[in-house]
Parts: structure tokens; C-alpha cells; sequence
């Protein structure tokens, strides 16, 4: 027991080794528990924000499983030009687009999915009427968000959930600077109109 | 909102990318202009409800299982790069020397007696008569252009002729025999 803890806590106190290393260790030795380390730390943001392009589970699956064969298949050849979430974002965004147009072509008489199994979380500590109305409020925004046009949605999630910069948005997506702050504003003028009653935005 | 701020301004100051000359003069606006600091706090508003709503998760979350299943399935092989040098040398030197074993340069090739067979003679017989001559005989070039020759140019036209004769009417024989 003693000595599990004495493990766990150096676990914990374990500096977080960062990206380059982690791809020097692969490409270097193919040390694989690196390469896993590496894309599990972007998984779950890569994931959520193909399956926002795509709305479709299967398809965002099969968008991330090629990202991450793309991005193992090349990661000797990345140079550090951006950050490497940067990059692998950017690899999810042309799978996620290669997916949609293939899909037009196909053309799927199917509606698109509703977003997030998972129900929201919620507080312990709130009543059974705080939590109705919180989990409105977000079933309000889910539903706010997947009326955005993609292009925008895009943006506002990469920027308020992943955190990322405008700049970085803008090489993800390869588009001009002053094309996703144009986009940013929109999105933000459309949830402000859809959510004026449930949000200050 | 004041002309001097520009909305995509208040966005990159929300982001903290603006240029540090620009960022004064944000916040001096902000200082002053109501309207600047509520779009703002909208922008707060708005991350913190979207940061709420819980994330798509993969089925399939990432392990090294699957990181060395992706290698496979798409053949992925990562080598150190002394590694592939060595490599790329050591089949370029089992190429190069499988060719030399299968044709070295330091022999001719020499066509085998049926190629020079002309695809008319169509019987067995007179194949096989064709290729006992031509096998049994130097080449026509050794024959022609050899150094100790003493024929001339007419001359070796005349064996050829009269050589050409003589397989017509070998020919001939065997058709009539049959």
C-alpha cells in the first residue's frame, strides 16, 4: 500500500514531458507508449471537434482513425513549423472535410445526431430544480450550436473550449486571419439572437 | 463600441494575441467605453457556457494497442534514420549484386540455336534439320568477319549463296519424302 502511494505520488509530481519529445522518442526508437501518450493528451478535443464537422459517431471515428494514421505515417517529417496540436488538428480538419464531401456524394438521407450521450454534468450540492434548469440551459446551447453553420461552429469551439488562439484557428483551418474573426462574430451574433433568453451572450 | 477599437481587436484582446502598443489602447478604451467592456464580458459569458457542455468522447479511446494497430493496419514503420540508410544500402547491394550474377558484364550474350529459326518452317522435320545445321555450324558472323580470312567480299557473298543452296534443296528433299 505504502508503496503504491509512494508510486502514485510520483506519478502526480511526474513533470509532464512535452510534445517534441515524446515525437523525438518515437521517431527515434518507435518507442509506441510514447506516440500513445502524445495523441491521448489531444484525443478527447480532436475527437469532440471532428465529431462537430461531421456530427455523425461512425464517420468521426473513421476521421480520427485516419488523422492518427496520417499523423503517425508523417510525424518524422514534422518540424515544429506550428505547435504539433496545432498540426494534428489541421490533419483532423482535411479528414473531417474529405468525410463530408464524400458523404454529399453518397448523399445520406439521414439527419444528423443528436450531440453528447453523456449526460451533463451537474452539481451535487444543487437542488433538483437548479439541475432541471442547468441541464436546459445546456440542452438550449447544444441545440444553439448545432444551428451555427459549420464553418463557424468550428471557430467558436476551437476557441472556447480547446482555448486555442484566433492565429492557430486560422493555420487549423486554413484560412485568413480576418476570415475567422469575421466568422467568430458571426457565430457570436447568432447564439446571442438564439440564446437571449436563456444567457447574457 | 468606439471607432478607435475595432470589434476584431476586442476579439484578439480576448485572446491575448494582440500586439502590445494595441493593448494599451484597448484597455484605455475599455476604461471609458461601457459598451467595450460588456461585449467582453459577453465573450466570458459565452466561453464558460460552452465549456460547460460536456465533450463527444471517442469508442475507441487511444493505448498503445491501438497506436501499434494503426502502425500495422497501415503499414507504418518507423526506423531510426541510420537505420533506413543502412537499409536502403543493404538492398541496393543485393540488387546489384543479383545482376551481376545474372548477367555479368564481363560475358557476351549469345542467342540459343532455335532462336534463329524462322517461324514458317512449320513441320518438325524440318525444324529439326534446320537446327542440326545451325548447330553444328560456327556463326555466320565468326564465318564473315573472321581476322584470318583470306576471302574476299565477293568470295564470302559466294559461300553464303552457294550455302543457301544447299539448305533449299535439303528442304526440298525432306518435303518430297514426305
Amino acid at each position: 500500500m505504502t508503496i503504491n502511494l509512494t508510486l502514485a505520488r510520483q506519478c502526480c509530481h511526474r513533470p509532464r514531458v512535452d510534445d517534441m519529445t515524446l515525437i523525438n522518442n518515437y521517431c527515434a526508437h518507435g518507442d509506441v507508449s510514447a506516440a500513445a501518450t502524445l495523441l491521448g493528451r489531444y484525443e478527447r478535443g480532436l475527437y469532440n471537434f471532428l465529431w462537430q464537422t461531421v456530427r455523425h459517431h461512425q464517420d468521426a471515428e473513421d476521421a480520427k482513425q485516419e488523422t492518427i494514421c496520417k499523423t503517425l505515417r508523417n510525424l518524422p517529417q514534422f518540424r515544429q513549423q506550428c505547435q504539433f496540436k496545432t498540426w494534428l488538428y489541421r490533419i483532423g480538419h482535411n479528414e473531417a472535410i474529405n468525410i463530408v464531401r464524400r458523404r454529399k456524394r453518397i448523399e445520406i438521407h439521414e439527419s444528423p445526431e443528436r450531440c453528447f450521450d453523456a449526460p451533463p454534468e451537474t452539481d451535487m450540492n444543487a437542488t433538483p430544480s437548479d439541475q432541471l434548469m442547468q441541464s436546459e440551459r445546456v440542452s438550449a446551447l447544444q441545440d444553439a450550436i448545432a444551428k451555427l453553420p459549420a464553418k463557424e461552429r468550428q471557430v467558436v469551439l476551437l476557441r472556447t473550449q480547446e482555448e486555442m488562439p484566433f492565429k492557430e484557428i486560422a493555420r487549423v483551418i486554413d484560412a485568413p486571419l480576418g476570415t475567422v474573426l469575421g466568422r467568430m462574430r458571426n457565430a457570436r451574433q447568432r447564439l446571442s439572437a438564439l440564446l437571449s433568453q436563456s444567457f447574457a451572450v | 463600441m468606439n471607432s478607435n477599437v475595432t470589434e476584431d481587436e476586442l476579439l484578439l484582446y480576448w485572446s491575448n494575441e494582440l500586439d502590445a502598443d494595441r493593448v494599451q489602447a484597448v484597455e484605455a478604451q475599455l476604461q471609458c467605453d461601457p459598451k467595450a467592456a460588456a461585449y467582453l464580458e459577453k465573450l466570458g459569458v459565452l466561453q464558460e457556457a460552452i465549456q460547460d457542455v460536456p465533450q463527444e468522447e471517442s469508442r475507441d479511446p487511444i493505448t498503445e494497442d491501438t497506436v501499434a494497430r494503426y502502425q500495422r493496419t497501415s503499414k507504418i514503420t518507423v526506423f531510426p534514420k541510420p537505420l533506413r540508410i543502412a537499409a536502403l544500402a543493404a538492398c541496393f547491394a543485393i540488387l546489384a549484386t543479383a545482376g551481376l550474377l545474372v548477367m555479368p558484364p564481363w560475358t557476351t550474350p549469345q542467342a540459343p540455336a532455335t532462336a534463329r529459326i524462322s517461324p514458317e518452317k512449320s513441320t518438325d522435320a524440318e525444324k529439326a534439320v534446320e537446327i542440326a545445321e545451325v548447330a553444328n555450324e560456327p556463326l555466320l558472323s565468326d564465318r564473315l568477319f573472321a581476322s584470318g580470312s583470306p576471302q574476299s567480299s565477293n568470295a564470302r557473298v559466294k559461300a553464303a549463296w552457294e550455302r543457301a543452296g544447299r539448305i533449299r534443296g535439303l528442304l526440298a528433299k525432306k518435303r518430297t519424302m514426305r
